[in-house]
């Protein structure tokens, strides 16, 4: 049986790498794919995945127990992320988001259990929800993965960004509607209009 | 697959130009489940153990019972190596003392004691065969032969079910980079 996440940082503050190491495992998808999201690229995420684990490692000890673990490292993850991609736009002219920075098709679960053609409009679809998804702002952005992906409550969400609650309410009803936007500017949606 | 995707996004969008907020959230929330899950690259644990200067996982100090196993271990060890020295007087003081007779009585004892032992020892071993020989004597009938043919097929049939369900999950890969 899974050991709790408090039982674990218990072990590590008393020396057990086997329980870092357990609850790196536990914790290292859901920040690998926000991170992945924010930044829109696999070894930039990759390396800043690495480097949450390395700050949560050392301040461990200055985690207040009584708060939820999940909210705190998604907290450095969210810091993290912020500052690297504040860094990559001061370094660069513009920041460009990609359309095709991610690919959905690539990681799609089984597609053998339907049609090709049936996989590949899915896959059409998956990767215009992405694009639809990496158009918003980053903040916005990451609000929607805590949120839908990463099912987290509003207060969570306020906990993690820093930002009132109020503001976390609103900034999700607007990143909402833009990603619906585009989404129908692709032409999906019912009577959808693409090519 | 494509049809759950396609609803989920249709009653999303049909939501939000409803300004139906609370049925928007629910159907967004089924959007992302169709969404890919982004696997970590390999080997990432393993990169933040070695940033963070701690061994791998093969490396890793033996958890404190082992440490305190061994030590009882070393000690017997030392006992023993010590009780090789002391062992052949202390025999020759014990005969001496005890003389002959006693313990000729003493080796009887302990063979009488081990033989009746033995004795129950295969009678349990016995009745356990009786057990045995009135179950094979039971399987070999061609109805229980049938029913166990039929919870074989049944099992494969379920195993057959459960890898087909599981596919999706194991196809999962890790994002490529571009």
């Amino acid at each position: 049986m899974a050991r709790p996440d408090r039982q674990l940082i218990k072990q590590v503050l008393g020396g057990s790498q086997d329980a870092f190491r357990d609850l790196v495992r536990r914790y290292q998808r859901p920040v690998y794919a926000l991170i992945l999201r924010m930044l829109r690229d696999p070894s930039d995420a990759e390396e800043l995945a690495q480097e949450v684990f390395v700050k949560a490692y050392q301040a461990l000890d200055r985690f207040d127990r009584s708060r939820k673990f999940s909210s705190w490292l998604f907290k450095i993850a969210h810091n993290a992320s912020i500052d690297f991609l504040r860094k990559k736009r001061l370094a660069t002219v513009a920041l460009e988001t990609r359309d095709d920075a991610l690919d959905p098709l690539a990681v799609l679960p089984d597609r053998r259990t339907e049609s090709p053609a049936a996989a590949l409009e899915r896959g059409r679809l998956a990767t215009a929800i992405e694009v639809a998804l990496g158009r918003l702002r980053p903040a916005y952005r990451e609000m929607m993965i805590l949120r839908f992906q990463e099912g987290l409550a509003y207060d969570e969400i306020a906990e993690v960004t820093g930002l009132p609650l109020g503001t976390v309410k609103t900034h999700l009803h607007r990143a909402r509607k833009a990603m619906a936007r585009e989404l129908t500017t692709m032409g999906w949606g019912p009577g959808g209009s693409r090519e | 697959m494509y049809r759950s995707l396609e609803n989920a996004v249709n009653s999303w969008l049909r939501a939000e130009s409803g300004d139906d907020p609370n049925r928007a959230e629910n159907a967004l929330r089924r959007v992302f489940l169709h969404l890919p899950r982004y696997a970590p690259p390999a080997g990432l644990v393993e990169a933040v153990l070695e940033r963070l200067g701690l061994p791998p996982a093969g490396l890793l100090s033996p958890p404190r019972w082992t440490l305190r196993w061994k030590a009882a271990l070393g000690v017997s060890f030392a006992l023993a190596a010590l009780a090789i020295g002391v062992l052949p007087r202390f025999l020759a003081a014990l005969w001496t003392g005890l003389g002959p007779g006693v313990a000729i009585d003493l080796g009887a004892g302990v063979l009488v004691g081990v033989s009746a032992r033995l004795a129950e020892g295969i009678a349990v071993w016995g009745a356990l065969s009786d057990v045995a020989r009135a179950v094979s004597a039971s399987l070999a009938s061609p109805t229980t032969g049938a029913a166990l043919a039929a919870a074989a097929l049944i099992s494969a049939l379920a195993l057959r079910l459960l890898h087909t369900l599981m596919l999706p999950e194991r196809n999962v890969r890790h994002a490529q980079p571009h």
